[in-house]
């Protein structure tokens, strides 16, 4: 439904102000305010009434990790006239500018910040078309919702104690026996690539599973009391990276479920809350108590995360470091 | 600076142009208006090096401090002592809203100074500084205010708003990250706007209220109909509006009982605009010393119809038996209307000077009467003057030099009531490029010569004496409606001069009205020019009034009348003013043209651009280029024209039969088409040249000349090559 904004009622009001000083003291010139009020007021009407609503797009958001900016992006395509959109921001993102004014066809992109892992959803968007001059508007909504996930922190392991029976059994394992060959996957480790394998296939790089591997699955239960879900998710999320990382699999298992791929488990702890998981023992224990220390059990032994993490939360980049690594391997294959 | 920016700038600039072209036309009439020119530079050059420097917030109080600081340096300088009244400015400022000029400001020049600069600093730094709604709304509230005291003219106030609406709109696709092509909307509503807000009328034209100082609101009278000579002329108390063509009116207003007969005067104005007078305010009581001889003379005036003004002859010194206010110039106003019978009483002081006094009261003239009688427009073409100078010949005194304006105005220009306005300065006009006018340009162009020629001078309004109908008692109808002259003379005060030739004069209101008896008895007398004096022979008929000088009558005293009451103001004696044929004077006017001011050149360009900016969008310039495309072919290489040959014959073969289909060859089309043998040919050559990668020019002229006849059969208007078939 068009309807005039603040504008549009000002210039209304400044025709009908003319007419009616000029039925009190006379005409002057108040033709010239009272005409070209008209005159606008009828072209904006009239081209927002011709003026179709535009289509908006989100563009699809890829996870992030807590304290990192990420954009969003809507599409704006179709209709005419000038387009005011106004993104439903989900609390607790910390958003640059989610409005934008412009032209269709346009892209509107803003930042976002989380400090917090979780599941954000993003949307819908107020979409509201103006006429070129500003004096009418038409309001919709487009519904682009779209969820974001933010994964929990993920922090450098670097006391390997309690890990550490099955960090060394990754390294010193027995290479000779390959199960089965895939193709790379950012995040793999690099000394899983199959090199001869990978040179027969030009443009992929191929990664061997072994068969001294598949014995064992490191399970890590993880549960926490209310309001020190953070920390168990950030613990548990480094823990299983880094095993995951030294090529050990790993089952993730907390209250809203089990996971086993490093997607699915951050995934799901960037989803989990507080609880207790079903499961009976595991293999590494990780509770998370209400002042916001962590225990780790494993192996008998017990220690706290905070003991055995780094000083500084290394998160997605020690992750893209070693995917670095692996795209600078690559070149070196390729070429 | 992107095309959108520059133009967001300059529909700020065009909201400045309305204001300052506004306030250079004011000062023009009162003084030297280059002044504004160089306050505005400075002005804009301060508000662009602010843009760069500092934020909105601290503009805004830039402009209020210099508001400030010029209102409190023109309080000061105002003459009177309450400066510091509240209510009075108050007051006032709500009158200049109501419809009252600038022009009547006191020291209004100071004032201009004091004013402008704020608004123009706010709206152009606004602008520069990408606000432009609020600049919209600085720029446009100047306007709005000049617009309400009525000294914008509606090209002017157009130029204003339609500026500000350009403001919004480029202002709006500017921020919105537009282009100048998606301003084409915004163009052709502002073309349309400009051509609506001059051609179309939605505002009421009648006002019902008017306001005062002093006074307050009152229901505006309306008692003298719209495009009357009466109501030009006494309709508003505050000014004389000159028009065109213009109607009398027959409606009695008066009946006058007096012992002498007189001009009844209703007030005097001292502005002249150049388009019309203006009655300014004025704090300081007149003085004159009398030395003349002078009498009392009561006028009793009864109202015949309802009716808003107070005549009285000069120099009234009171009124009794209604409520009046006196206006400046010792003229009346009542307060509230007079009702059909009403009548009031009337004293005035008559002078009737001899020419040798007034020959012999020199030219020293007080202050307070050059600061505003001398006054004519700074843009008051020079010939004016020079025309003065020469009809005033080797006048001795500022009374020969009246007698001898007045004289000849009577004699070289006609009398007529349908004339078409000029557009120009009126008293320039009436001299150069008119032949005929009513008293308005005759009462005008004397003033003004007068002015010119240093003597001070003002235009009068109110009735000539009327219908003599008894005595002592005369009939006062809506067409004695009259303007006329006084001029100043030191020590003996204002005396009348009336330019205007009253024969013709009482000729055309006979016409208009023969059954109105009117004193027809006048025109038998020989050569004379005689007011209306009555009818029948009385002692009176015949007399011109003892105090209108009249130079025709070379010295002798007209047939023999005399009153011993009223005094004949004798003839000059050397009255050997220029005569009609002087050719210093009347040069034919050079029938030029009349120019287009540049309002409605700029306002005219906006329109164009929209025009302009319709057919773009419209996709006419696509369509025409289409069109021209087809039937000319300019040559190039033979290449290009080969393969623009065949284009052409496939675009025309897509209007006249169907477009090629996706995977049909050129060869398949055709032939499916059944283009003839003409058409096959090009297409031939055409595809031979592709595959082959060269061709042969003279196989390409022939395919344009067969291109240019096939679209010849089917279309018309093909610019066909040299070699065409």
């Amino acid at each position: 439904m068009m309807k005039p904004t603040r504008r549009g009622v000002v210039v209304f009001a400044l025709a009908v102000t003319g007419v009616v000083l000029a039925r009190l003291f006379g005409p002057r010139s108040l033709d010239a305010v009272a005409v070209p009020a008209v005159v606008a007021l009828a072209a904006g009407a009239l081209q927002l009434a011709l003026a179709a609503d535009p289509s908006v797009r989100r563009r699809p958001l890829s996870p992030t990790f807590p304290g990192d900016d990420h954009t969003v992006s809507l599409d704006v395509e179709g209709g005419h006239g000038v387009v005011t959109l106004d993104d439903a921001v989900p609390e607790g993102a910390i958003a640059s500018d989610p409005t934008a004014t412009v032209l269709a066809p346009a892209t509107v992109s803003y930042d976002v910040r989380h400090e917090h892992r979780g599941e954000y959803v993003f949307g819908p968007t107020t979409v509201r078309v103006h006429d070129v001059f500003g004096l009418f508007q038409r309001t919709t909504t487009a519904a682009t919702e779209r969820a974001h996930l933010v994964y929990p922190p993920v922090h450098d392991v670097r006391e390997r104690d309690v890990l550490a029976r099955w960090l060394d059994r990754g390294r010193s394992t027995d290479r000779q026996t390959v199960s089965k060959l895939r193709e790379y996957v950012p995040g793999d480790s690099p000394r899983d690539i199959h090199w001869r394998a990978s040179a027969r296939w030009p443009d992929s790089l191929l990664v061997a599973e072994y068969d001294a591997d598949n014995d064992e699955t490191a399970t890590i239960a993880a549960s926490a009391p209310a309001g020190a879900a953070d920390p168990m998710a950030a613990a548990t999320a480094s823990i299983a990276v880094a095993l995951l990382g030294a090529g050990v699999d790993v089952e993730v298992t907390v209250r809203d479920g089990t996971a086993s791929d490093r997607m699915a488990i951050l995934s799901l702890l960037a989803r989990t809350d507080h609880g207790r998981p079903a499961v009976g023992d595991a293999d590494i224990t990780v509770e998370a108590h209400r002042s916001g220390t962590v225990t780790v059990t494993a192996d008998g032994r017990e220690t706290t995360f905070e003991a055995m993490r780094a000083s500084r939360a290394v998160g997605l980049n020690s992750l893209s470091e070693q995917t670095d690594k692996s795209d600078r391997w690559t070149e070196v294959i390729r070429q | 600076m992107s095309a959108l920016r520059l133009a967001s700038l300059l529909a700020a600039g065009l909201v400045l142009v309305s204001v300052l072209a506004t306030v250079y036309r004011v000062l023009d009439v009162v003084g030297d208006p280059t002044d504004v020119l160089g306050l505005a530079a400075v002005i804009i050059v301060a508000a662009t090096l602010g843009a760069r420097l500092f934020g909105v917030r601290q503009a805004a109080i830039t402009a209020g401090g210099l508001l400030a600081v010029g209102l409190g340096w023109y309080l000061a300088e105002l003459p009177t002592e309450n400066t510091f009244a509240l209510a009075v400015h108050v007051e006032y400022v709500l009158a200049l809203l109501s419809g009252r000029s600038i022009l009547e400001i006191v020291n209004v020049e100071q004032w201009l100074l004091a004013v402008t600069p704020a608004p123009v600093f706010l709206t152009w730094f606004l602008a520069l500084r990408h606000r432009y709604v609020l600049a919209a709304v600085a720029g446009g509230s100047a306007v709005g205010f000049v617009v309400l005291t009525g000294d914008a003219t509606l090209p002017v106030a157009t130029m204003g708003c339609v500026g500000a609406l350009a403001l919004l709109g480029f202002g709006t696709l500017e921020r919105a990250g537009g282009t100048i092509s998606d301003a084409d909307v915004v163009v052709v509503v502002l073309a349309v706007a400009v051509g609506a807000s001059l051609s179309i009328t939605l505002v009421p034209q009648e006002a019902t209220m008017t306001y005062s100082p002093g006074v307050g609101f009152e229901r505006a009278t309306e008692y003298a109909t719209e495009g009357t000579l009466e109501a030009d002329l006494l309709a508003t108390n505050d000014r004389v509006r000159i028009g065109g063509r213009t109607e009398l009116s027959a409606e009695t207003r008066w009946t006058v009982e007096s012992d002498r007969e007189r001009y009844w005067r209703v007030g005097a104005y001292d502005l002249y605009t150049g388009e019309g007078w203006i009655r300014r305010p004025n704090s300081i009581a007149e003085t004159s010393v009398r030395r003349a001889a002078a009498e009392t003379v009561t006028q009793r005036f009864t109202a015949e119809s309802r009716i808003a003004t107070v005549p009285a002859a000069w120099r009234p010194i009171g009124v009794e038996g209604i409520d009046v206010r006196t206006t400046v110039f010792r003229g009346f106003e009542p307060i509230g209307s007079l009702q059909p019978g009403e009548s009031y009483v009337a004293e005035s002081r008559v002078i009737d000077p001899s020419p040798s006094q007034l020959r012999r009261a020199g030219d020293s003239y007080p202050e307070t009467v050059t600061s505003r009688f001398l006054q004519v427009p700074d843009s008051t073409p020079d010939r004016v003057a020079q025309a003065a100078e020469a009809v005033a010949g080797d006048a001795e005194t500022p009374y020969g030099t009246a007698v001898r304006i007045e004289g000849w105005l009577k004699n070289t220009k006609d009398y007529s009531l349908s004339i078409d306005r000029p557009s120009g300065d009126i008293a320039d006009s009436f001299l150069f490029e008119m032949e005929a006018g009513y008293c308005t340009y005759f009462a005008t162009t004397m003033v003004v010569m007068l002015r010119t020629q240093g003597v001070p001078a003002r235009l009068a309004v109110g009735y000539t004496p009327g219908e003599r109908v008894g005595d002592d008692t005369w009939r006062v109808r809506g067409y004695n409606s009259h303007s006329w002259v006084e001029v100043y003379f030191p020590e003996v005060g204002w005396v009348q001069f009336d330019p205007t030739p009253s024969q013709p004069r009482e000729q055309a209101a006979s016409e208009q009205f023969p059954d109105v008896e009117t004193a027809s008895d006048s025109e038998s007398d020989t050569g004379e020019n005689s007011e209306e004096s009555g009818s029948g022979p009385t002692p009176d008929a015949g007399r011109v009034p003892g105090w209108v000088p009249d130079p025709d009558s070379g010295g002798s005293d007209p047939a023999g009348q005399s009153d011993a009451t009223d005094t004949r103001t004798p003839i000059p004696a050397d009255d050997s003013g220029p005569t009609l044929q002087d050719p210093a004077i009347n040069a034919p006017s050079v029938d030029r043209p009349d120019r287009p001011g540049w309002e409605r050149l700029l306002l005219g360009s906006i329109v164009v651009v929209g025009l302009l900016a319709g057919v773009r969008r419209s996709g006419a310039f696509g369509r025409l280029y289409r069109v021209i495309w087809l039937r000319w072919q300019p040559r190039s290489d033979p290449m290009t024209d080969l393969t623009r040959a065949y284009d052409r014959l496939e675009y025309l073969f897509e209007r006249v039969h169907r477009p090629r289909r996706a995977g049909e060859t050129p060869r398949q089309y055709f032939e499916a088409i059944e283009a003839d043998e003409r058409a096959m040919t090009v297409r031939r050559r055409y595809e031979q040249a592709r595959y082959a990668g060269e061709v042969d020019p003279a196989a390409a002229d022939r395919a344009v000349a067969l291109a240019d006849a096939v679209v010849a059969e089917h279309v018309r208007f093909v610019v066909a090559g040299p070699d065409s078939v």
